[in-house]
């Protein structure tokens, strides 16, 4: 009985064959594109350039994290950018300070994360809406006092850089952090550009499978509809614990993407306006859509990085709110994003076919 | 054999009696249907065995588990599904992922395993999305599987939640008012739908109606309520006669 489905060779006969299952060439062409321009982008710009899209990396990172948890669980947090400083401060102190290697340390600066994101999420079972948000703001203007706090380890106000010790002719020295190429063949923003890409990718594709598992169902379904969820069998306050837990974990590696890029960190980067950046980007791009916030941060990365520093010097010190302007102009005529915007014209474009196609067969009759 | 027994169930809500020491049972295979004028405690009696409410007194066992022992989400992996009076479906996702949501009692894996996609999930989705499309088909869903839940009919969302409890695959399946919104063929489509679900899932049914013509011709059994307290109780025959269930329903005569 189950082999029938498993098998997987076309629709079983009970099994309407979905719209899904067809080829989409459209998707496949723009993937394609997409992944070639990704590819292409380290040798077209310079070395600044290249280290300013790592960055988009990690905001998209930290806010797809976000993304679950505000999306598609319905739980607003605007403490996320305290999570993100947690998992940079976690690795840069675990590399640092203990000697650990890169990636163990960003493994582990995801699941301190998790942990942190799961006490910071204990309060959610009471409370939800703006009281979440708010004990969540608490949290996020905490961070950089408590950092500030913490001098001894953390270095206070003046940062912290990520060193490791390096043989050099004078002996073995702490040097600053390089991520270089095995071979040496690509430069280190070309290599670092790389390899936090392919993370990157690893994230949503993780993001989307949990998106569209029974584990995703559960969380819209905690969202929409409590006492649906629960007689359904879903543990409610396990859910909106754990999607804490994993959407903090994500904030964390895009923290600790962060503190790699740039080799120095300190509290003035973690403030409540990166809480803000994070849910800017979730926002813009589309939430409850998986590939949204990375849409989000490119175009946030973009505004920033390449736009505004192209503004006349005149208008320079007015960029929040040119930036303000735009959001509330982007969210008075999409207030789905950039993706919602491209399913209501997609849906549109359906509409208009379906009619055109109904009344040509209804022409077709009369003849 | 009985496989919901209600013992002395008491439901208070401040001063208000909702429920006064209500006791029925229903036997495996039976369609029950619990009537009476609105406010009479039947949603209520629904959302105890649900464990949405807390009675205040008595017990209420199925299949030999004592449900108020248990938290809301452990019963429906027992084997109880139901639908709502006034909905409770999930906007958010289309009418096929609505109903495989009432497929997670019946289904394993949390974060990291839908994160990993490792080896049972894969088989598991498909099996679920079968067994989805199988009940949205039964129940003339299936053209409707990808679309949004939100903007369709109501008769057609309370279709939906009954698929949604299908799939849950219950032992006892509570419907409260499925036939409300409904035309006359259709509730005479829907209670000939009803026995044969029953007959073919094995199922026992508990049902809060208020079309009488639909509840007297399927059910085995009805309960009549008024006021939180049980006032009747046997064939649909035997309580159409009774005195007192014509007095709740029409007022006693002057």
């Amino acid at each position: 009985m189950s082999d029938a489905t498993a098998l997987g060779d076309g629709p079983t006969a009970k099994v309407a064959p979905s719209p899904a299952r067809r080829v989409p060439v459209g998707r496949v062409v723009v993937s394609v594109v997409v992944a070639a321009v990704l590819v292409a982008l380290p040798f077209m710009f310079p070395a600044f350039r290249v280290e300013q899209f790592v960055g988009w990396m990690a905001l998209a990172i930290a806010a797809c994290g976000l993304n679950l948890l505000t999306g598609y669980n319905g739980q607003i947090s605007v403490g996320h950018g305290a999570l993100y400083g947690t998992g940079a401060y976690a690795t840069a102190l675990l590399i640092t300070d203990l000697g650990w290697p890169v990636w163990p340390s960003v493994a582990a600066a995801g699941v301190i994360c998790f942990v942190v994101g799961v006490a910071i999420g204990l309060p959610a079972l009471r409370i939800k809406g703006l009281y979440l948000a708010l004990v969540t703001l608490a949290v996020a203007t905490l961070f950089p006092l408590i950092i500030e706090q913490f001098s001894s380890i953390t270095g206070g106000g003046s940062g912290l850089s990520i060193t490791t010790p390096q043989e050099t002719p004078r002996g073995v020295i702490e040097r600053p952090i390089r991520l270089e190429s095995p071979g040496g063949s690509l430069a280190p923003d070309q290599w670092k550009y790389f390899v936090f890409l392919v993370l990157t990718v690893v994230v949503f594709v993780v993001m989307r499978n949990i998106v569209r598992s029974r584990t995703g169902r559960s969380l819209v379904a905690v969202r929409d509809n409590e006492t649906a969820a629960e007689v359904s069998g879903v543990h409610v306050a396990r859910v909106k614990i754990l999607t804490f837990g994993v959407s903090s974990a994500m904030a964390g590696i895009g923290g600790a993407v962060f503190a790699l890029n740039n080799g120095r960190i300190n509290p003035s980067s973690f403030t409540i306006v990166v809480s803000i950046y994070f849910l800017i980007a979730v926002v813009v791009g589309g939430a409850a859509s998986v590939i949204g916030p990375a849409i989000g941060a490119v175009a946030y990365g973009l505004f920033i990085d390449v736009l505004s520093p192209e503004l006349p010097e005149r208008f320079k010190p007015a960029t929040p709110v040119i930036l303000g302007v735009l959001l509330i102009l982007l969210m008075l005529f999409a207030p789905g994003g950039i993706v919602g915007m491209w399913r209501t014209s997609a849906a549109k474009r359906a509409a208009k076919r379906a009619r055109a196609a109904t009344a040509a067969a209804a022409s077709g009759d009369t003849v | 054999m009985a496989v919901l027994e209600v013992v002395d169930v008491g439901v208070r809500f401040g001063g208000v009696v909702a429920l006064d020491s209500l006791s029925f049972t229903i036997d495996a295979g039976q369609i029950c249907a619990l009537i009476g004028p609105n406010g009479a405690g039947k949603t209520t009696l629904f959302n105890v065995v649900s464990r949405i409410y807390e009675p205040t007194s008595g017990s209420v066992r199925f299949d030999g588990h004592d449900l108020l022992g248990l938290p809301a989400h452990r019963i429906a992996e027992l084997g109880v599904g139901r639908t709502f009076q006034n909905l409770a479906l999930v906007p958010g996702l289309s009418v096929l992922d609505n109903v495989k949501v009432g497929g997670h009692a019946r289904s394993r894996g949390g974060f990291w395993a839908a994160a990993l996609r490792l080896p049972p999930m894969p088989a598991q989705e498909r099996e679920l999305e079968a067994r989805a499309m199988d009940v949205l088909e039964r129940l003339s869903l299936a053209p409707l599987a990808r679309r949004p839940c939100a903007g369709l009919p109501y008769g057609t969302l309370k279709r939906i939640e009954f698929a949604r409890a299908l799939v849950g695959q219950p032992k006892l399946l509570m419907l409260d008012e499925p036939a409300s919104g409904l035309t006359h063929g259709e509730v005479d489509e829907l209670g000939a739908l009803i026995r044969q679900i029953r007959d073919e899932f094995a199922l026992t049914v508990l049902l809060v109606e208020h079309h009488m013509s639909m509840v007297m011709a399927i059910s085995d059994k009805v309960v009549v309520m008024d006021l939180g307290r049980k006032i009747a109780e046997g064939l649909p025959a035997q309580v159409r006669e009774d005195p007192k269930v014509i007095a709740a329903y029409l007022g006693a005569p002057a």
